[in-house]
């Protein structure tokens, strides 16, 4: 693997960045993130972060012009059934629908500031696709594509560089293309469903057709709203650390917050919890697990592909339920919990049946402390 | 932080800047995304120095999930094509670079989570259980990545007939 690794990356061009630069760096993002505390102010960690990545010299960073789009524009925006679209922040308002070969499948998280589906197209393979390596040789194109409905004001629209305008079913939108051999063929449509509140098809593709961004379009044109249903869990929990409140949930999805890949048969539930202050405005994507103390709940299936360990390590605590049939898991993110917390929220855990979604309960109330 | 601290701080990042830009770089693919990716997860490491344990794991589930979400949004970062990553289809008539340039397209055709996954297991030297970390996942789980990686990966350099020497090392460490 060192052969490979050192061949791949041997003749990288020299670090622009120096041990000065990340030290100057980290001094404002804390500066930054002491005056989050003492204010209370929500979104200054991504301002410090943001104003850190500007101390790297950045002469590299040219280029596309940004599409500055205002904050909010409620008269440009069509009215209609996209309002039933908009969410409690632990609801799903969509159901999966397909347009020819291309099909949003059933939002699988959401959370303060967003719900998210994963898309495919027929023909294709997602890259966590399960299978065996003889499985794959059958050469299918890779596809990662996500409908993501951001809650108003969740979306960082004035930030999406080199888009051109569009509109969707007479809302206001904004496409961009980007294709660099041997890289994937990835696209972006985002456009205004609701005032302030954007819907965004993200697509990240092995081949140039796939979707196109035709067909993206006349996928964000069907997009209509359903009767809200919750976010249900199969567990009820009686303890959760002071500070910590949810902030997402995976429904048949763990570990990941971005709904890649869709649903699966063997990861049941996944929970993050985060203290308050992150953000719920400023997003380009979906939330990427870095963001102070965070810690997650994951149960899943125990399988011997993935089976589970009981005990504690490297910030993972888990046991086994149901007979050694189910996995249940409390990660802690960078050591935000200590390992007698961590333990602590394992054990407050009290399961419902996993197989039986008519057992779950709506994650609102499945918190009893 | 207190001088010493500091001092520390500096040693970790001058011995780590390396190794994390090319975990970033084949999370990603891209050089000064990958760059980026590592200042920030250094710049956001500063202030929890002192109270991590394990600086280390904590740089590298930073660097490999930032440079994972410039993956799929590399407009989020305004960048030069000239310094992109060469075309592989651009085959240098030196042999070496040649070579050098069918690994790197074999490597990056592997899912970018199972070649994260590749690096941090035997290039970088975590544990099944550190991997599974940085990953975010369960060790099961970090495990069937490593092992799906190193199929493909073999799969793919076979069809580049590239012989290197690990490669059976690979195919019988994994299990």
């Amino acid at each position: 693997m060192d052969e490979v690794v050192d061949m791949a990356t041997d003749d990288g061009p020299p670090l622009e960045v120096s041990v000065d630069d990340i030290v100057a760096s980290g001094r404002l993002v804390q500066r930054r993130r002491r005056t989050r505390l003492a204010a209370g102010l929500a979104m200054a960690a991504v301002a410090a972060v943001a104003a850190a990545i500007a101390l790297v010299p950045a002469g590299h960073r040219t280029g596309k012009e940004s599409v500055t789009v205002a904050a909010s524009s409620s008269a440009a925006v069509a009215k209609g059934a996209a309002g039933s679209l908009l969410a409690d922040r632990f609801e799903f308002t969509f159901s999966g629908y397909s347009v020819g070969p291309v099909h949003v499948q059933n939002p699988i998280v959401a959370g303060n500031a967003y719900q998210i589906a994963a898309v495919t197209v027929d023909g294709t393979t997602d890259g966590r696709h399960p299978g065996t390596v003889s499985d794959r040789r059958d050469a299918k194109p890779r596809l990662d594509a996500t409908l993501t409905l951001y809650r108003p004001g969740a979306y960082a629209v004035q930030r999406l560089a080199g888009a051109t305008s569009t509109t969707v079913a007479g809302h206001r939108a904004l496409k961009v293309e980007h294709h660099q051999s041997p890289g994937p063929w990835l696209r972006t449509l985002a456009w205004e469903y609701a005032p302030n509140a954007w819907a965004v098809l993200d697509s990240s593709a092995d081949r140039a057709d796939l979707p196109t961004m035709r067909q993206l379009e006349s996928t964000a044109a069907a997009l209509t709203g359903a009767a809200a249903r919750p976010v249900t869990v199969p567990f009820r929990l009686s303890y959760v650390p002071a500070g910590y409140d949810v902030f997402a949930v995976g429904d048949h999805m763990t570990g990941s917050l971005d709904a890649v890949g869709g649903p699966s048969t063997t990861q049941y539930s996944g929970v993050f919890f985060a203290k308050s202050g992150l953000p719920k405005t400023g997003l380009l994507g979906p939330y990427d697990n870095m963001m102070w103390g965070a810690f997650q709940i994951m149960i899943s299936a125990n399988t011997p592909d993935a089976p589970g360990t009981p005990g504690c390590d490297s910030g993972l605590c888990t046991r086994l339920a149901d007979g050694g049939k189910v996995t249940v898991a409390v990660a802690s993110n960078a050591g935000s919990l200590s390992k007698a917390e961590t333990m602590k929220v394992l054990n407050a855990i009290r399961l419902t049946d996993v197989q039986d979604t008519g057992t779950w309960v709506d994650i609102r109330t499945a918190l009893t402390r | 932080m207190r001088a010493d601290e500091e001092e520390a701080f500096r040693d970790f990042v001058a011995a780590q800047l390396v190794p994390l830009r090319k975990l970033a770089y084949v999370t990603c693919g891209d050089w000064h995304l990958a760059e980026d990716a590592v200042a920030t997860a250094l710049a956001k490491l500063y202030p929890r120095w002192r109270r991590l344990d394990r600086p280390d794991l904590y740089a590298k589930t930073m660097v490999y999930r930032a440079a994972l979400d410039e993956r799929r949004r590399p407009w989020r970062r305004e960048r030069s094509a000239s310094d992109a990553m060469p075309d592989v289809a651009l085959r240098d008539p030196a042999l070496l670079s040649d070579e050098r340039l069918r690994v790197r397209a074999a490597l990056l055709k592997v899912p970018p989570r199972q070649r994260a996954a590749l690096v941090l297991r035997y290039y970088l030297g975590l544990t099944q259980e550190e991997t599974a970390t940085v990953l975010g996942c369960s060790t099961g789980t970090a495990k069937s990545q490593v092992s799906r990686g190193l199929g493909r990966l073999r799969d793919l350099l076979t069809a580049e007939q590239i012989e290197l020497s690990d490669v059976e090392v690979w195919s019988s460490a994994h299990g």
